[in-house]
């Protein structure tokens, strides 16, 4: 199921996209991402296992997410990325606020 | 012979046989056979087939009536042997004393004769001689009492002839001996007549045997027709053996005489040549040759009167391409088509045979055909022209099989690839293999036939050919497909082959492609399913016959994944080891039982041709961003050397360019279009997206640069910053009420 959350703590939580983001299905990535970021003090893990692709648009909502949850108090980052995501980070500049790992979420 | 008549075939069955099969082969309407009577002067009528009138024929017949030579008699110039004329027409009939020399020095002993009468016109080809001489040839040997008894003899002649060569021609001590120039011939003759008796106790006819050579001929060549004529005996005549193809037999002179060929000539176009070809029925004027099959290619002052042997005419809808490696092939096909006439020619006419190593060449059919099979395919040069490397391992399990294959080049860059197993082995599946492979060449060039990029449809318009042909319970198993490298495609459609294999280089895994289909020629109509591959760079195709068992284990496939990981950068080596895990690493089985053919084509395109281009119109709507994905994924499968790198900023940019047509270009309006052109070149790819949205003032320098955190953040204006970072070339052209056209181009590393 794609934009499924899992709260793992009171102050930690992993969404997992569980496919590509795209204009077809941003919106709600979007309202998912936006509703934990308003959250305080919040570590938001993004699980990407699944999705090879993330759109321009794709990239901006989550760039205006990581913001959001930082100006919250919290975090945001990224698990499970592979190597064309990787790419999209590098190129898109994303990998300069977000981390990224392609290992699995803590499930602590 | 007891053993024979007990086993129920009497005499009289047997030379009823004999007679039948005569009138059979020469169309002969009464044959009679004469065998000696109580009197020793006398031939008696044994058995006579055909509607003879009652009483017409003399019961008896006076040996002294009879000339002391055997050659075919016109019963015109003997009407003692027809006192009553019931063969009728006497100058289309004959006779043929049986008689065989029983000592060497004593005179012929007559065992027989043979009339035969026809109210048509008989031609005694020098194949048609061959058989006359092959049928009086067991005659005798029945009547002169076993098959054992003959080649006795025949080995006693052969064992006097040694003795000749040993010790010189014709010397003192050898005519002392007894032993006479003629013996020496005559054992010749009568071995050589064992030899081709023995070739066609294994079932291949001399009209087989043409047929093949023809087949193969018209296979090389692509022609749509072609014909052998051969030289007569009184020299001045060529006889037309054997037509081949399409139409035009009717039209066909049956004779040509020798002097309307000049002497110097050793091919030459039929337009220069009209006698040779009356009807013009070997097609456009020009195109059709005329080639002089002889021992020797005669020199430019050859007088007149050369006499040649034979002639092989060749009819083409194209030109017929005289490379190198075409005239090589005929070369090879003179040799043996002339070898052989000779050899009948010396048979029929009394005259020396060829030596015994000499002739054993030239009736090892086999061999022979195997020689031009192998060189019927064309040079596979053209393969790597076009970015493919190939391998082929062929291994027929006698000397020529009933596996098959051909490579040969289409319009537009493609390449047609056929392999193909036919029940059976030796001669006879060759000939119906060549007799496949020229109907295919055929269809795929001809005008009327179905679209050679229709694999289904000219399998199906085979099988239509061959369900029809008198050979069809002979089951053939086929793959046609074509190679696009243009395209980065394979289409196939395969009835009843092996399931071909597809090696995925970039996905390390193998595919066991959708195959079956049934037999051809097994059902009149057969339907076919065709299937389009995508090939990338790297891939390689395997196409084999069930002679390779092996080739479908797991252990087979995971040597060939390993290899192809192995080597990734040297395809060479590639298919080199491919090559040799498919021939057993080398350990040829004693006796293979079937034949064993694999092709191996590793794909290796050096890019794609100069303005090649393609072009999608979509409407400005996400939910068609799919049909884009496609339309892009194919485009970079065309792109046969691109990195991941390259793939991915291509397909990653496009879309965001066409989402930003949608988004912003089309913003606020419910309905407009989107065109998306690519251009293809061997080194870059370029393309253009245009939208007739809003359009805007573009401002280079307004792009955001991503390098603070007022930036980094931002969640829009990465689109055009990334488009910049990927492509190595972009152009906006933009106003605003006008639309807009974004063109890229993106340069792949391995070209530059």
């Amino acid at each position: 199921m794609a934009f499924e959350f899992q709260e793992i703590s009171p102050t930690a939580g992993v969404l997992r996209t569980g496919v590509d983001v795209r204009p077809e299905n941003i919106e709600g990535y979007r309202k998912k991402l936006y509703e934990l970021c308003e959250r305080k003090n919040f570590t938001l893990y993004l699980d990407m296992a699944g999705a090879e692709h993330l759109s321009s648009w794709a990239i901006g909502v989550t760039a205006l997410a990581a913001q959001k949850i930082r100006q919250n108090g919290g975090n945001l980052k990224m698990y499970g990325a592979g190597d064309n995501l990787k790419r999209i980070l590098k190129y898109s500049r994303l990998d300069m606020i977000i981390e990224a790992s392609s290992d699995p979420p803590p499930a602590q | 012979m007891a053993a024979q008549i007990k086993n129920k075939t009497s005499l009289h069955e047997l030379f009823e046989t004999f007679l039948l099969t005569l009138m059979g082969r020469f169309q002969f309407l009464r044959a009679a056979i004469y065998l000696p009577a109580a009197e020793p002067s006398r031939f008696r009528m044994f058995l006579s087939k055909g509607a003879v009138p009652t009483g017409g024929l003399p019961d008896l017949i006076r040996i002294e009536d009879l000339p002391d030579e055997t050659p075919l008699l016109k019963l015109v110039d003997l009407p003692v042997l027809d006192p009553g004329g019931v063969f009728s027409r006497a100058q289309f009939s004959c006779a043929r004393v049986i008689a065989w020399t029983p000592e060497p020095g004593r005179p012929l002993r007559r065992q027989g004769i043979l009339l035969l009468g026809s109210p048509r016109p008989v031609r005694f080809t020098a194949a048609g001689k061959l058989f006359l001489e092959l049928i009086c040839g067991q005659v005798t040997q029945v009547l002169a009492g076993s098959l054992g008894g003959i080649l006795e003899r025949i080995q006693d002649l052969e064992r006097r002839s040694d003795l000749v060569r040993d010790r010189g021609q014709q010397s003192a001590p050898q005519r002392r001996r007894g032993i006479s120039r003629e013996d020496i011939l005559h054992s010749q003759n009568l071995q050589t007549l064992q030899d081709i008796a023995f070739r066609f106790k294994g079932g291949v006819s001399l009209q087989e045997l043409f047929s093949t050579y023809l087949l193969t001929l018209m296979g090389r060549l692509r022609l749509k027709r072609a014909a052998i004529y051969a030289s007569t005996m009184p020299a001045s005549r060529f006889i037309r053996l054997l037509v081949k193809g399409r139409s035009g037999r009717r039209d066909l002179p049956e004779t040509v005489t020798i002097d309307e060929i000049p002497g110097n000539l050793v091919w030459g176009s039929l337009r220069d040549y009209p006698a040779l070809n009356p009807g013009n029925v070997f097609g456009r004027e020009g195109l059709s040759l005329v080639w002089v099959l002889s021992r020797d290619a005669p020199p430019e002052d050859a007088p007149s009167d050369l006499h040649p042997d034979a002639m092989v005419f060749m009819g083409a809808d194209g030109d017929i391409q005289l490379t190198p490696a075409n005239v090589k092939f005929i070369e090879i096909l003179n040799q043996q088509i002339v070898g052989i006439l000779k050899l009948l020619d010396s048979v029929a006419s009394g005259h020396a045979a060829p030596g015994r190593e000499s002739r054993a060449g030239l009736l090892d059919w086999d061999s022979n055909l195997s020689v031009l099979v192998r060189e019927g395919v064309d040079d596979l040069g053209f393969l790597q022209e076009a970015g493919i490397r190939h391998r082929i391992f062929y291994r027929p399990a006698h000397k020529v099989g009933g596996d098959f294959y051909d490579v040969f080049p289409l319009d537009g860059g493609r390449i047609a690839v056929v392999l193909a197993d036919v029940v059976g082995h030796g001669i006879s599946a060759a000939m119906w293999t060549q007799a496949i492979r020229d109907h295919l060449r055929h269809m795929v060039a001809s005008d009327a036939g179905p679209a050679a990029s229709e694999p289904a449809a000219v399998l199906r318009a085979l099988n239509g050919v061959l369900a029809g042909h008198e050979k069809s319970e002979i089951p053939v198993s086929v793959c046609y497909g074509i190679m696009d490298p243009a395209r980065s495609t394979f289409t196939y459609a395969s009835a009843g082959i092996h399931f071909p294999m597809l090696f995925r280089a970039r996905a390390d895994a193998v595919i066991e492609l959708p195959a079956g289909g049934l037999f051809l020629g097994c059902l009149p109509d057969i339907q076919f399913s065709q299937e389009t591959l995508h090939i990338e760079r790297g891939d390689l195709l395997v196409l084999y016959t069930d002679g390779l068992h092996h080739l479908t284990t797991d252990a087979w496939r995971t040597e060939a994944r390993e290899s192809i990981g192995r080597n990734a950068a040297d395809p060479e080596k590639i298919l080199d080891e491919v090559l040799k895990l498919t021939a057993l690493s080398g350990e040829e089985p004693e006796s293979p039982a079937d034949d064993r053919t694999a092709l191996l084509f590793l794909a290796d395109f050096p890019g794609v041709p100069d303005g090649f281009r393609r072009r999608l119109v979509m409407p400005a709507d996400v939910r068609h961003l799919p049909a884009l994905r496609s339309f892009i994924a194919s485009l970079l499968g065309a792109c046969g050397n691109i990195s991941r790198d390259e793939a991915f900023a291509i397909s990653f940019t496009s879309e965001d360019v066409v989402l930003n047509a949608i988004q912003h270009g089309y913003k606020g309006r419910a309905q407009g279009v989107i065109a998306f052109e690519a251009r293809m070149a061997r080194d870059h790819l370029e393309f253009e997206v245009s939208d007739l949205g809003r359009g805007f003032e573009f401002d280079p320098g307004r792009i955001p640069k991503f390098v603070d955190d007022t930036d980094l953040y931002r969640p829009n204006g990465r689109g055009l910053y990334m488009m910049f970072q990927l492509m190595d070339e972009v152009k906006v052209d933009s106003k605003p009420g006008l639309g807009t056209t974004v063109r890229m181009v993106k340069y792949f590393k391995g070209a530059r």
